[in-house]
């Protein structure tokens, strides 16, 4: 199979487009080729991993094109488990869109496929003005999503994300062109090798694109001083596109470690970088935690989770020792599929409390909670890095990882501080909404308001099965990363260490066979 | 023609930014497609600036930059019109759908107090 690397992107395209032009067909089709779709990538990026998993690089030429001119597609460690998260998020997503968030406007799942490809397009692309039209591809399908059948609030907070990306993008071709314009290349791995050549008098310029590129990186990846815009757009969303957005903030970080490891061989890239990313991403795990403090709900509390998320892999990346890195991306997994398990439960909650919605206040209290507050307590436990959840080994893995650098003091210092602060942050949420006494009164207005039984939480539960299905689907994806945690481990060192020499890879994407036309 | 070209990226990016920091939605879409111009020409401007040469390489002459057109850049120029064109028509639908919403064109639907 010469094609599978080019399959993330057409599968979805092509469903996507389908769906589209069917648009009138009933919605159960809809569901079923969307499910097949993700199935489908799902095969293919597993098949991808079995190609990868001893190292191998698999580099595809776009249309035939002579490497390093034409659009290269690579396949490595890092990219197989970025893709496999992606699609994980995508179906769960897709499991909690099936509840109705689908029914309320057309398209729902179209988007989800176009999503999907953009997603794979930007982990699979070598090609730096590729990666733009790809990350295009995602937020103008993520813009559609956001603002699903939504107006009023959700019309402003898109616009607000519409903005703000559309600026990142005009930085975006701006760094590539001044790229461009010293290096004459936009293969990364090109890139890789024409820097160390160039001459004094053009690497100032070259090193400004870089650093406008981390800018462009960084509003994906809710980096401070750039994630202002974050709170709002995951605030509005959906239940199911808040989870999806989940990996949003990862393919900003995913950009960053791609891009900054495979220039590596020139080190003023690195010492340029370095420089921001440490102090930056601190920055950002404080305000990220005190927006956690500050959340008055859940929502929010889950959108500042995301950001204090951003911010450990942000530090821990600007090391740039394998080890750490290794330790970020075990980080990065385990966060996505708790951000999005929390952002599914915010909205669980929301639905089971009625008008209080998910606000953190005394509010009704919630009759029968047992496995919504179980659900919850999970997703808090892995949120908040306690033992034995995936979030705890991966806040182990990073501060034993940087505990002999010479910056490793404020990364343990900050990592631990604002894990305190989030954990005290989600115990008062969690107490507030869960773990409270039952007055004579409360028992005497539920049983004599009759719409209020109906909100209980297992009529909640009963009627939102796509989404207590994809919270339980990603909770067991947590504790499978807990339990596979050694072999996950070694692949993500493996996977790291590779990136810290960046050579093989290089030398893979060069080198990329053309696909031979049978006379 | 360099000097030329240079203070018209500058003072289009300038513009735009001025725009773009308004507070009204109509004035952040003319600000962004002005920026989006600047950047368009900055692009091309990446390829050299020459007149009369041909993008097409000729037997017998250097293939250098001093005797030809960078064809690259005014392919990447095309793809980014193209999508900042989309992105703009998104912008423009949302802008209008706020206004009809909201009865207000202040990008956070708050009029200011006055």
């Amino acid at each position: 199979m010469m094609h599978l690397p080019a399959l993330p992107i057409l599968i979805p395209l092509l469903t996507g487009g389908l769906l589209i032009v069917l648009g009138k067909l009933p919605l159960a089709v809809h569901r079923l080729v969307a499910g097949l779709t993700v199935l489908a990538v799902l095969v293919v990026v597993l098949a991808l991993a079995s190609a990868t998993v001893d190292g191998t690089v698999l580099a595809y030429v776009a249309g035939n094109w002579l490497s390093p001119f034409g659009i290269v597609l690579a396949v490595d460690r890092l990219t197989v488990v970025m893709l496999l998260v992606a699609t994980l998020a995508v179906l769960a997503c897709l499991s909690s869109a099936t509840d109705g968030e689908d029914t309320r406007a057309p398209h729902f799942h179209a988007l989800l496929c176009l999503q999907l490809a953009g997603l794979s397009g930007a982990f699979l692309t070598v090609d730096l003005f590729n990666l733009f039209v790809f990350f295009e591809l995602l937020l103008i399908s993520s813009y559609a999503l956001l603002l699903h059948a939504g107006g009023g609030d959700r019309v402003t907070a898109t616009t607000h994300y519409l903005v703000v990306n559309l600026v990142g993008s005009a930085l975006f071709l701006i760094a590539v062109a001044m790229l461009y314009g010293v290096t004459g290349t936009l293969n990364l791995a090109d890139l890789a090798r024409r820097l160390p050549q160039l001459a004094a008098t053009d690497l100032p310029l070259a090193e400004s694109g870089l650093l406008l590129l981390l800018v462009v990186f960084g509003i994906k990846a809710a980096m401070a001083p750039l994630y202002f815009w974050l709170p709002g757009t995951y605030h509005a969303a959906s239940t199911p596109v808040a989870a999806l957005f989940a990996v949003f903030t990862k393919v900003g970080i995913y950009c960053i470690v791609r891009v900054f490891n495979t220039l590596s061989d020139t080190p003023e890239v690195l010492t340029v970088v370095a420089r921001y990313l440490l102090p930056l991403g601190l920055i950002t795990l404080v305000l990220g935690a005190i927006g956690v403090l500050a959340a008055r709900d859940l929502r929010a509390m889950a959108a500042s989770l995301i950001i204090v998320s951003s911010g450990t892999m942000l530090a821990s990346l600007g090391f740039f020792a394998s080890e750490t890195t290794a330790a970020a991306l075990y980080y990065l997994v385990h966060s996505t599929f708790a951000g999005a398990t929390f952002f599914l439960v915010a909205g669980l909650v929301r639905l089971a409390r009625g008008e209080h919605e998910d606000a953190l206040n005394i509010g009704t209290p919630l009759l029968r909670a047992g496995f919504l507050g179980a659900m919850f307590f999970a997703s808090a436990m892995t949120s908040a890095g306690l033992p034995p959840t995936s979030g705890f080994i991966a806040k182990l893995g990073l501060l034993a990882s940087s505990a002999d650098l010479a910056a490793g003091f404020w990364l343990w210092a900050v990592v631990l501080a604002g894990s305190l602060v989030a954990l005290v942050a989600i115990a008062r949420a969690g107490s507030l909404i869960f773990w409270r006494p039952l007055t004579a009164d409360h028992l005497q207005l539920a049983s004599l308001t009759p719409p209020l039984r109906n909100t209980t939480p297992i009529a909640t539960l009963r009627a939102s099965r796509g989404t207590t299905t994809a919270a339980v689907f990603l909770l067991v994806c947590g504790a499978t990363l807990t339990i596979m945690a050694a072999p996950v481990q070694r692949y993500l060192t493996a996977a790291a260490t590779a990136l810290a020499s960046p050579g093989a890879y290089i030398d893979a994407v060069l080198s990329a066979p053309r696909v031979e036309r049978r006379p | 023609m360099e000097l030329l070209l240079a203070s018209g990226i500058g003072l289009l990016a300038a513009v735009g930014i001025f725009l773009m920091l308004r507070a009204r939605t109509f004035d952040v879409v003319l600000g962004l497609t002005l920026l989006s111009y600047a950047v368009n020409l900055f692009i091309f401007a990446t390829g050299r600036l020459s007149i009369g040469k041909a993008p097409l390489i000729a037997p017998g002459v250097e293939p250098s930059l001093s005797n030809y057109a960078d064809p690259l850049p005014q392919a990447l120029v095309l793809t980014a019109i193209v999508i900042g064109f989309a992105m703009t028509a998104v912008l423009l639908v949302l802008a209008v759908r706020g206004y009809a919403d909201h009865g207000t064109d202040q990008v956070d639907a708050r009029e200011p107090r006055a």
